[in-house]
């Protein structure tokens, strides 16, 4: 098992045990929220499980690595960037997909364009933000994301290689 | 409430005619479906290793963080200082980016800085605590460390662009701030 797993509860479970010193009562309101964010989350992650599976067991091997593997280039990353933003889809979820896509053979740098521009940018919560924030803030905050996101990724492409 | 609920019950309809799909499937083409079958478990268990970590951990955020210590903290800090303590404030709550909005809305009103309000947005959407939970657990410390540390240095040079353009049209436009 990847040592990350202990890490992870590791760390949860002694923020969780200094807290419930701490207060009592505001930690265990914390597992509530725990509880039905887990329930709201579930279906998006069983659809997940079983859209992954699925359809990498049909895609030809080939596939994947074609469009986002190595040999994809800079139109894999940008095409990776342009979903990222599009898609409206829950973050939590998307570092499982990220992950599986990875493991399939994507590129370090199309996983960082498409799951930096699938947190940053939110083509779907455009008008909300251009609502709060203003038009001007809401632009130049998703276009600086976007470039921000491409230069991740290649520095990303560059180190990681 | 109810709107709430609404969506919770179609998203676990979606889910179970996604189910159903998927045992159709298995029985059509048994080969191709004892492949992901198998890979659909493994992957249901990797993620059962940590998620009730996560959704603490979530829950843990949620629960001691408010808006208004994040209104508090970083309504008067500006330059390098309102950036770190914006960084600080961004990876701390829980929750979807469109839920931040308000939150920078105050920020605003509060006499923020236009550059920490696009740190904070940034930094909550893209480098939160809980995403970098799950970050860790599939792509790996060194991915996750990298994307960290490149995406912080990038934040801060936007937040600094994004300033600079508020500060010259306004003194065109002259906006009066609510």
């Amino acid at each position: 098992m990847d040592i990350s797993v202990y890490v992870i509860n590791g760390l949860v479970l002694f923020a969780f045990i200094f807290l419930l010193i701490k207060d009592r009562k505001k930690t265990l309101k914390s597992l509530k929220v725990a509880l039905s964010s887990f329930i709201s989350l579930f279906p998006s992650f069983m659809i997940l499980i079983i859209a992954v599976a699925a359809l990498f067991s049909l895609l030809p091997p080939w596939f994947i690595e074609h469009y986002l593997g190595s040999g994809s280039g800079f139109m894999g990353v940008l095409s990776a960037a342009i979903l990222g933003s599009v898609l409206f889809l829950p973050a939590i979820i998307a570092f499982p997909l990220a992950g599986s896509l990875y493991n399939a053979g994507a590129t370090v740098m199309v996983v960082a364009a498409f799951i930096t521009t699938l947190t940053m940018i939110g083509f779907v919560t455009f008008p909300l933000e251009a609502k709060e924030l203003g038009k001007k803030f809401a632009l130049l905050r998703n276009g600086f994301s976007f470039i921000a996101a491409i230069t991740i990724s290649i520095i990303m492409g560059v180190v990681l290689k | 409430m109810t709107k709430k609920k609404k969506k919770l019950i179609r998203d676990y309809l979606i889910m179970s005619g996604i189910v159903i799909v998927f045992v159709v499937f298995y029985f059509i083409f048994p080969d191709k479906g004892e492949i992901s079958l198998r890979s659909a478990w493994q992957f249901f268990f990797e993620l059962m290793l940590i998620l009730p970590a996560v959704m603490i951990m979530i829950g843990i955020l949620s629960v001691w963080t408010t808006q208004e210590m994040v209104t508090k903290y970083l309504g008067k800090e500006s330059g390098f200082k309102g950036f770190l303590i914006g960084v600080l404030m961004g990876t701390l709550p829980a929750g979807p980016l469109y839920v931040a909005f308000p939150v920078a809305k105050a920020l605003r009103m509060k006499g923020a800085s236009v550059g920490n309000m696009v740190t904070y947005l940034s930094v909550y959407a893209a480098i939160k605590l809980p995403q970098i939970l799950m970050e860790l657990r599939f792509l790996g410390w060194k991915f996750t460390a990298l994307r960290f540390v490149i995406t912080v240095i990038l934040i801060y040079v936007m937040s600094l662009f994004v300033e600079l353009i508020f500060k010259k049209t306004e003194k065109r436009e002259r906006v009066i701030l609510p």
